[in-house]
């Protein structure tokens, strides 16, 4: 980094600091003047640290070589990744907990559940999620193209713009600035804030495949990228909105009615489309070949899997609207795309499970392997329910009920957190430099209870949902409806209850995740387990 | 032309062009002497320890 170009950075951030002081000082409201200060603490911060790298700049060796591969913000990201998802296991216990025992919600605008559950949201999807993306797609587009990530430090700009992100999305919630979008909560200018920095992770990312030293483009690397693009036009499309003013956190949609709900629910079913289900695909492709030490069972298919997935996916949101104002055809449009993205989705689901063919026995022995396998039987069963569930028909006893609740959460805890967790345990040690994890046995109890959680939370939201929903249309001879809604509340309430203690178990599963990896990148390794795998091998 | 026939060709012509698209690929990936090359990029994961391996793992 040259001097003339730092400064010139400096700058930047330095008209950025005082662009939120001004913001702040003309705050309109509370969140506004809250986060203009994040804003500007956040410039400050990245001033004080800019200045101090500079100054060593002459003593410290510059122009790292293009042969060395850049893996302290990899390293960040698997870290804010594990802390993230802590944070997020724990909201959502709270928030379940909120459900089954009301009084938690205090009776405050601030910690009911209708404010904490986008915290439980963004913190899992995005914060996690987001994160363990943003570390595996920076490793696995390194290794596979055998170069350094393009573009210098932006990776760097990516990572803490990210993490800015995140904290100001979960502070609005808590504050009440809200746009009232499923999964896209956060306000105008945290919006245009996450644009900025999605467009840096692409060119960091598209980047480093440019100027690869190898000539195809690994397939992971494609699952990545389209998860990347797509995410892009979905954020920008779906956030088209007016603000009420420049220093107020309020605005409305560009849209109204039902161009607003689909494009809502485009963004929506996309997001799990892309984001949820195309890049975590990313990672499946590159961490489970590597820890089976199997190439992967058919290139071929995963090329088909690769472009059926993204041309159908993109038709598959308008399940989210059956039976509304949106017209039918559209509706029925949705269902059959849904439908037939199953195929895709049990062709990828075969591919990552065959790559084990010939090496099923390391199941017994590898509880990282086991975790990442898990997690794509996770995917077959969610994406064998989702198309069920978007058929017209089982939709009008599923759909506003807790069934949806729980298939998502298989998928997401099942699919998404399974396989990212897997990733967590390849990646640290390789990071590190360590020999081996802290403990297998650990990675062995967290296995276990985050399975074991997964059942509970599923099958307890199988029934109280199907329950819920056969309690809603039950008429009785007369043509009255048998039931009042908070009748069927209150039977919901030993579901509730079991809810949060599958939450619990997985929470549980992810605290012994973080203390595992904070002592493997202490350097440790858990008494009496050496010698276990010594006596193995 | 009206909307309502503008909206329903171009429907039908991404049909054909989308199925195009997909028997396009699978033309492509079955093409001769394509197993060979595609068992090689399987591999391109695994091969990666030897080439650029510097510290930082």
């Amino acid at each position: 980094m040259s001097i003339p170009m730092r400064m010139v950075q400096m700058g930047l951030l330095g008209v950025f600091g005082l662009l939120a002081l001004y913001m702040a000082a003309n705050a309109r409201d509370t969140a506004f003047a809250v986060h203009a200060w994040i804003f500007f603490a956040a410039a400050v911060l990245g001033l004080f640290w800019m200045a101090r790298q500079t100054s060593y700049d002459g003593v410290r060796k510059q122009g790292v070589g293009d042969d060395e591969y850049m893996m302290d913000v990899v390293k960040a990201g698997v870290i804010a990744a594990v802390f993230w998802a802590v944070v997020g296991f724990a909201m959502g216990v709270y928030v379940a907990s909120e459900l089954a025992w009301p009084f938690l919600n205090w009776d405050t605008s601030n910690t009911n559940f209708g404010r904490l559950r986008p915290v439980h949201t963004t913190a899992v999807i995005f914060a996690f999620g987001g994160n363990a993306l943003i570390a595996t797609s920076f490793y696995v587009v390194q290794r596979t193209n055998r170069t350094r990530l393009a573009f210098g430090n932006l990776a760097w700009f990516v990572f803490w713009g990210y993490q800015l992100f995140i904290v100001l999305a979960a502070t609005g919630y808590v504050l009440g600035a809200t746009q009232g979008r499923e999964y896209a909560e956060p306000e105008w200018y945290v919006d245009i804030w996450l644009a900025i920095v999605w467009v840096a992770y692409f060119l960091v990312f598209f980047g480093t495949i440019v100027k690869r030293k190898v000539k195809h483009i690994y397939v992971a690397n494609w699952f990545y990228l389209s998860f990347i693009i797509t995410v892009a036009m979905l954020h920008i499309g779906n956030n088209l909105a007016v603000p009420v003013s420049f220093f107020g956190s309020k605005s409305y949609s560009l849209l109204s009615g039902a161009p607003d709900a689909i494009t809502q629910w485009w963004y929506g079913h996309n997001a799990v489309g892309f984001f949820l289900t195309a890049a975590f695909l990313g990672m499946m492709y590159y961490f489970i070949p590597k820890q089976a030490d199997r190439p992967v069972y058919s290139y071929r298919l995963s090329i088909i899997h690769f472009w059926a997935l993204t041309f159908i996916y993109i038709w598959a949101g308008p399940h989210h609207l059956h039976y509304t104002a949106l017209p039918d055809w559209v509706q029925t449009l949705g269902m059959v795309m849904s439908v037939i993205l199953w195929m895709p989705s049990w062709g990828g689901m075969i591919n990552g499970l065959m790559t084990l063919s010939g090496a099923w026995d390391k199941l017994r022995t590898d509880p990282i392997l086991r975790m990442l396998v898990i997690s794509v039987a996770f995917y077959g069963m969610s994406t064998f329910e989702g198309p069920m569930m978007s058929i017209k028909s089982v939709n009008a006893l599923s759909h506003y009920t807790d069934w949806t609740v729980g298939h998502v959460h298989s998928g997401a805890l099942g699919w998404v957190g399974m396989i990212s967790m897997g990733a967590v345990y390849y990646l640290v040690p390789r990071l590190w430099g360590r020999e081996r994890l802290y403990s297998y046995t650990l990675v062995s109890w967290h296995f276990w209870l985050a399975t074991l959680g997964i059942v509970l939370y599923a099958a307890s939201m199988w029934v109280s949902g199907i329950m819920q929903g056969l309690m809603w249309r039950e008429y009785d001879d007369q043509g009255f409806l048998v039931y009042s809604f908070v009748e069927t509340v209150e039977a919901m309430h030993p579901y509730y209850v079991i809810r949060a203690l599958g939450g619990t178990f997985f929470l549980v599963g992810g605290l012994l995740m973080a203390y595992n990896v904070w002592q493997t990148i202490r350097g440790r390794v858990r008494a009496g387990e050496a010698a276990l795998v010594e006596a193995r091998a | 032309m009206s909307y309502e026939t503008v909206a329903s060709w171009a429907g039908s012509i991404a049909t054909v062009i989308f199925a195009l698209f997909f028997i396009g690929v699978l033309i492509f990936i079955f093409r001769p002497g394509s197993k060979k090359t595609y068992e090689e990029l399987a591999r391109l994961p695994l091969q990666d320890e030897d080439i650029g391996e510097r510290k930082n793992g």
